[in-house]
């Protein structure tokens, strides 16, 4: 851990201007539609062809099998959705439905059992570990989730008020009986920004940032989410909401078999509980559905991916006191302004950067009104990762509906600020006795990255 | 079990089929699209979900014509040829639309089925995507039609689709074809080839050559361009005065087991909600309705603007095997050669006259743009071949032998002649 009056230093360091430190050659000056989907203007020809590749595939909309096109099928037997493009539309965020009546277009819902004698909870014994509301013909969908809101207000010190949504999911329809007491958890489909470089980021430059004990006092008390791999070595977590996955690729392939059904060499059986046997004897798309190249292609494409550069041009000067209100509410604490990828990082171009994630990637405790009561892991039910705010600005801009936080349950970023509680119950406070105008620039500084 | 107990217990467990709220529609359209209707249908009518099932055309005639095939409501899809395999096949059943404030027609080309199995559903052009900017840099003026491009002044600076490896090409190849003769058209795709870089991969890879600045002007088709373009006045889509038109379409299955909820999409597609919905910034398409032209927002009205316009998508989709396989022979494989050959051409023109054999090089170029092969007639066994080739091994074996062998003929000329435009050039 870096002692405490240097992490001060650094951070203000860090801070001191909107400094773009995101170099020309991997960054783009997109602001629209496409602002998060171009490639780093520094690619090969050869990385070009690549990225072209697993865009193709990323955007694929995948195929029941059997197909003639048997480079595509093997959707199910059990799915979310059948593009990753669904849940993350424009390479940006997913949304919440905004009542029971509409269904979950990218959002899913995680489910869990509690272990018994205090074990940890594990994926719940007939529906698995994330209830899958689309099937193949012949199987039966698992189910279908509903979410409820119970709708507030909250004031402001400034008498100002906002009107907050709190989500509460219900499982309706089961298809292979009871749900039983289940823990649930609602995910949007994040933004995918910079998921190669954060890939390329050390554990150590993690654990600078690490303070379980809080022993600095500052009240926060990011801790790493250790995740045991396949070759038995402890690893940083930093993928995901609870940063449960540790690489990139690891992250791909989850939602690769997860959310569409898709067999991978990191994922080889499919995902159906040995009680689904109508899902365990469906036609298979291949062995694996899903094969090393292709998962090449769509881990270059990620990696590939420009970083948008900030853009401060709407009211300059608005955005810089908007940067000063955020270290002064101490925001960047946990949305950890700039970070180096390791030395030796590949591919080579993500190699030493210095970058701005705006996130520490370590788990925090956000309080009891954020927690989902459903540990993951070594994370608890309140603790979640800091959420990356690069590129966070064009989440409007690249899809027609959006949402924040988690389970998106936060429609603004107001709304999402006024969600943070626990660790960050101090900055959220800080916040709220901010003027209407000092929250504007607030905002407006999040809207720049 | 029994075939028709399976499929009675397929139809039990599938969700698609045991809610009764539930249009089931097969499609090959991209996820950003299939995303605003699916959310625009089920807002609009709240009892019924879309269930949509994802396969490319080829695939989907052989799903939607086999005899146990899964249970479709609604086709929908960019494949004139799909549509037509499926009519014949009598899988279509009559759309009973009314339809009398929607064009049949572009120019005279017919957009929908005219007995009615089939309906036009939206229309995408073929065009040129144009960095403005950059090319008025190169002191290029805006090209305006497909010839414009042969100038050796965009030398390098094309972005070309390859008609075998992307599948929107072959109709732009066979447009130009079907409007000049058959041995100009080719021979106007040769020299702007010789100009361009060949794209082969991914639909809207063009788009972002352009977009990229790696060249200046992209053929393409309008939806790829104008989704990519938002507000940037130094690019420009330009639809050429001559140029097509492709219809997508959309059709009820014969089979469909719940005809009027597959009807209330399809009335849903074609109304004015559903076809305002074209212009969404991630699908781009024009309309097949005129009353959605009339505020002049959209690009081009192709019913006001095509003129005598016509274009057979009989003829064009029976030689587009034969074309994509003669496009590679005459171009893609010796394209080095081919832009070799009219760079050195181009490079002695415009050299002093005096110094230059000038009846020497118009016979080099009557050499470099004589056409060797003959417009394949309806029943020519080489374009039956190719038009098999993918389900038939043998006659795949047959087309990529012509190919070979027309290649190795193309590559020989374009030598010969390269060989003596240098002679020509050494002796100046």
């Amino acid at each position: 851990m870096i002692p405490r009056t240097c992490r001060w230093l650094a951070s203000a360091l860090l801070m001191t201007s909107t400094a773009v430190v995101t170099a020309d050659d991997i960054s783009s000056s997109e602001r629209g539609r496409r602002a998060l989907s171009v490639p780093m203007p520094a690619l090969s020809e050869a990385q070009m062809e690549q990225f072209a590749d697993g865009r193709s595939l990323f955007n694929q909309m995948w195929v029941i099998a059997p197909s003639d096109d048997d480079d595509i099928d093997g959707l199910g037997p059990l799915y979310n959705s059948l593009s990753c493009l669904a849940c993350h539309p424009g390479n940006g965020r997913g949304h919440a439905p905004d009542g029971p009546g509409e269904p979950m277009r990218s959002m899913l819902v995680r489910l869990s059992v509690t272990g018994e004698h205090d074990a940890s909870p594990r994926p719940h014994p007939v529906y698995g570990a994330q209830l899958q509301e689309l099937a193949i013909p012949g199987v039966a969908p698992e189910g279908r989730a509903e979410v409820q809101y119970h709708e507030f207000e909250l004031e402001l010190v400034d008498g100002s008020r906002v009107s907050m949504r709190k989500p509460d999911i219900v499982l309706r329809d089961p298809g292979y009986g009871d749900f039983g007491h289940t823990l649930l958890s609602g995910r949007i489909g994040p933004a995918l920004v910079g998921m190669g470089l954060l890939d390329a980021v050390s554990d150590a430059e993690i654990l600078q940032w690490a303070d379980p004990e809080d022993e600095d006092g500052n009240g926060i008390s990011g801790r790493p989410h250790w995740v045991v791999d396949e070759a038995e070595q402890r690893r940083v977590g930093r993928f995901g909401y609870k940063a449960a996955l540790v690489t990139l690729r690891d992250q791909i392939a989850s939602a690769f078999h997860e959310d569409l059904g898709l067999t991978s060499s990191l994922a080889p059986t499919e995902s159906c509980t040995v009680v689904q046997t109508a899902c365990l004897n469906a036609p298979s798309g291949g062995s694996p559905e899903i094969d090393d190249v292709q998962l090449d292609v769509v881990e270059a494409y990620m990696q590939w991916l420009a970083i948008p550069k900030p853009d401060v041009s709407a009211d300059p000067e608005l955005v810089e006191r908007g940067r000063i209100l955020f270290m002064d509410a101490r925001c960047h604490e946990c949305h950890r302004p700039q970070m180096r990828t390791a030395a030796d990082a590949e591919p080579a171009l993500l190699a030493h950067r210095l970058i701005n994630p705006y996130s520490d990637l370590l788990l925090h405790d956000m309080g009891p009104e954020l927690s989902d009561q459903r540990p993951d892991g070594d994370a608890s039910g309140s603790e979640w990762r800091t959420a990356p705010l690069w590129g966070i600005g064009l989440a409007d801009s690249v899809a027609d509906r959006v949402g924040y936080l988690h389970d998106g349950r936060a429609r603004t970023l107001l709304e999402a600020i006024l969600w943070h509680g626990g660790e960050s119950e101090a900055s959220r406070q800080r916040f709220m006795e901010l003027s209407s105008g000092d929250r504007e620039a607030l905002l407006a500084f999040l809207r720049s990255l | 079990m029994k075939p028709k107990s399976f499929l009675l217990a397929l139809c039990l467990l599938w969700p698609g089929l045991s809610n009764a709220g539930t249009v089931n529609v097969m499609t090959s359209y991209p996820q950003p699209m299939l995303a605003v209707y699916q959310q625009a249908f089920e807002q609009a009518n709240p009892d019924l979900q879309l269930n949509i099932l994802w396969r490319r055309p080829d695939d989907a005639l052989k799903v939607l014509t086999a005899e146990t095939s899964d249970d479709v409501d609604v086709y929908w899809t960019p494949s004139v040829r799909t549509f037509q395999a499926l009519a014949e096949a009598d899988k279509l059943a009559p759309l009973s639309l009314d339809n009398s404030d929607l064009p049949q027609l572009i120019g005279q080309a017919r957009i929908s089925d005219a007995q009615g199995r089939y309906h036009a559903a939206e229309i995408a052009g073929y065009g040129m995507l144009i960095n403005v900017a950059k090319s008025a840099d190169h002191g290029l003026p805006v090209p305006q039609r497909w010839q414009d491009l042969q100038h050796d002044q965009w030398r390098d600076k094309i972005a070309l689709p390859v008609p075998s490896e992307v599948g929107y090409a072959p109709m732009l190849i066979e447009q130009l074809l079907q409007a000049r003769d058959w041995s100009a058209g080719w021979n106007q795709w040769r020299r702007i080839a010789a100009n361009s870089r060949l794209i082969g991969r991914g639909a809207g890879f063009v788009s972002e050559q352009v977009l990229d600045g790696r060249v200046l002007v992209g053929l393409t088709m309008d939806f790829f361009a104008l989704s990519s373009l938002e507000d940037q006045p130094a690019y420009r889509f330009v639809y050429p005065q001559q140029t097509a038109f492709n219809p997508a379409h959309i059709a009820i299955m014969k089979s469909s087991s719940q005809p009027d909820a597959a009807k209330r999409f399809v009335e849903f597609v074609l109304s004015v909600e559903g076809q305002s919905l074209l212009q969404h910034p991630d699908i781009r398409k024009l309309p097949v309705r005129p009353s959605l032209y009339r505020d002049g927002k959209l690009p081009l009205n192709p019913f006001t603007s095509a003129g005598s316009y016509d274009y057979s998508h009989v003829l064009g989709l029976a030689r587009r095997e034969f074309n994509a396989m003669l496009f590679d022979a005459a171009i893609t494989l010796p394209h080095e050669a081919l832009s070799m050959a009219w760079q050195l051409l181009d490079d002695l023109e415009q050299q002093d006259a005096a110094g230059i054999d000038s009846n020497r090089l118009a016979e080099l170029q009557a050499k470099l743009t004589h056409w060797p092969i003959a417009e394949p007639a309806d029943d020519d066994p080489i374009l039956l071949a190719c038009a098999a080739r993918h389900d038939d091994e043998a006659a795949a074996q047959q087309c990529d032998q012509v190919k070979q062998a027309w290649h190795a003929q193309f590559a020989a000329r374009y030598g010969e002649i390269i060989t003596e435009l240098r002679a020509l050039q050494s002796s100046s």
